[in-house]
């Protein structure tokens, strides 16, 4: 037994350690199978430890230490982990299912550490979606109450999140219908409560469809290059610039004068 | 601790063992159980977990865990 280092962790993160370990026995097990060709058989059905430990109850957290060799007087820790069946496995699927859109946790960047990731993930928070939603409600502070996080620097990562960004500009040519030209948008907090505020190079474009992650811009004729820039709210922007000039519709190009800024970046 | 195992390696392990004891022919097993000391060490991370490796405990050993597991045919 390890009786080297004597700081406490939390029991969660032990029950977790114990989850991955049995997932990896499991693993382990059905790839030696299939590389033997051979049907599994067994499976681990449930599974007790009776862990020695020295248990400490600190900031509301059962934290703990497995016994040393000097410690005679240890606690000990009953844990009782059951296999669940498939069905009980996509029950609770679902209540995490994300969809394709969702950004992973991990996006936040360097504001949050891996530390802070896996305690928001045990509490169910996996992607950037849930934690604006939860944000949104009132919720960042429960969150930073079960997860021990400060409710400031989760704030932070919530600020950084919900920055705008423009990816790409493509052109949508609608010849056939004779439909005019559009501009389509990609990226991501590109809308908050109302339609945001486009400019290209200094001047207002069209918005005729907007979303989150989608605009569609409907661009005059000399639009089709310069610097665009996306506020979905006020002192909140995102700028991309872009030349797409060599698509500009025929007829547009007839109609009127194209020019842009060019692409600088 | 250098040297112990992960508790899922061992456990494979003991599985791959147990297995192994219970294929005799003309019997067929749908449960196996087994109830095992182990030593558990864990400072965060990865958790590890070894049956003890000398019978006899000394000064230097801690109070072994005990680790009770079921394997079922599925």
């Amino acid at each position: 037994m390890s009786g080297v280092n004597n700081a406490t962790l939390p029991l969660e993160h032990f029950i977790q350690a114990v989850q991955t370990q049995l997932d990896n026995a499991q693993t382990a097990m059905a790839v030696k199978a299939r590389n033997l060709n051979l049907p599994l058989t067994f499976a681990i059905k449930d599974i007790t430890l009776d862990l020695r430990a020295q248990v400490e109850f600190t900031a509301g957290e059962i934290r703990i230490r497995p016994a040393g060799a000097t410690d005679t007087q240890a606690s000990l820790f009953h844990l009782v982990f059951t296999a669940i069946t498939r069905p009980m496995i996509e029950e609770n699927a679902i209540a995490f299912a994300e969809s394709p859109q969702d950004r992973p946790i991990d996006e936040l960047g360097d504001e949050l550490t891996d530390e802070d990731r896996r305690k928001l993930e045990w509490v169910g928070v996996r992607t950037v979606g849930k934690l604006q939603e939860l944000s949104a409600q009132g919720g960042d502070r429960t969150v930073g109450r079960v997860t021990s996080l400060p409710v400031d620097r989760l704030r932070r990562a919530l600020e950084r999140a919900s920055a705008p960004l423009v990816e790409h500009v493509v052109p949508v040519l609608n010849g056939a219908n004779g439909d005019p030209p559009l501009l389509r948008v990609r990226g991501r907090n590109l809308m908050r409560a109302g339609p945001p505020r486009v400019m290209l190079g200094g001047e207002p474009i069209a918005v005729v469809k907007a979303s989150a992650d989608e605009l569609m811009l409907a661009p005059a004729p000399h639009q089709w290059a310069g610097e665009l820039s996306v506020e979905p709210a006020p002192m909140v922007a995102a700028a991309m610039a872009f030349d797409l000039r060599p698509f500009v519709p025929a007829a547009a190009a007839v109609n009127g004068t194209i020019s842009g800024t060019g692409v600088t970046s | 601790m250098t040297g112990r195992r992960s508790m899922g390696a061992m456990l494979a392990e003991i599985a791959d063992g147990a297995m192994a004891a219970a294929a005799t022919p003309g019997l067929r097993t749908t449960r196996i159980e087994m109830t095992l000391p182990v030593d558990i060490a864990w400072i965060g991370g990865p958790l590890f977990a070894e049956l003890p490796k000398s019978v006899t405990r000394t000064a230097f050993d801690g109070p072994p865990s005990r680790m009770h597991v079921v394997w079922e045919a599925m």
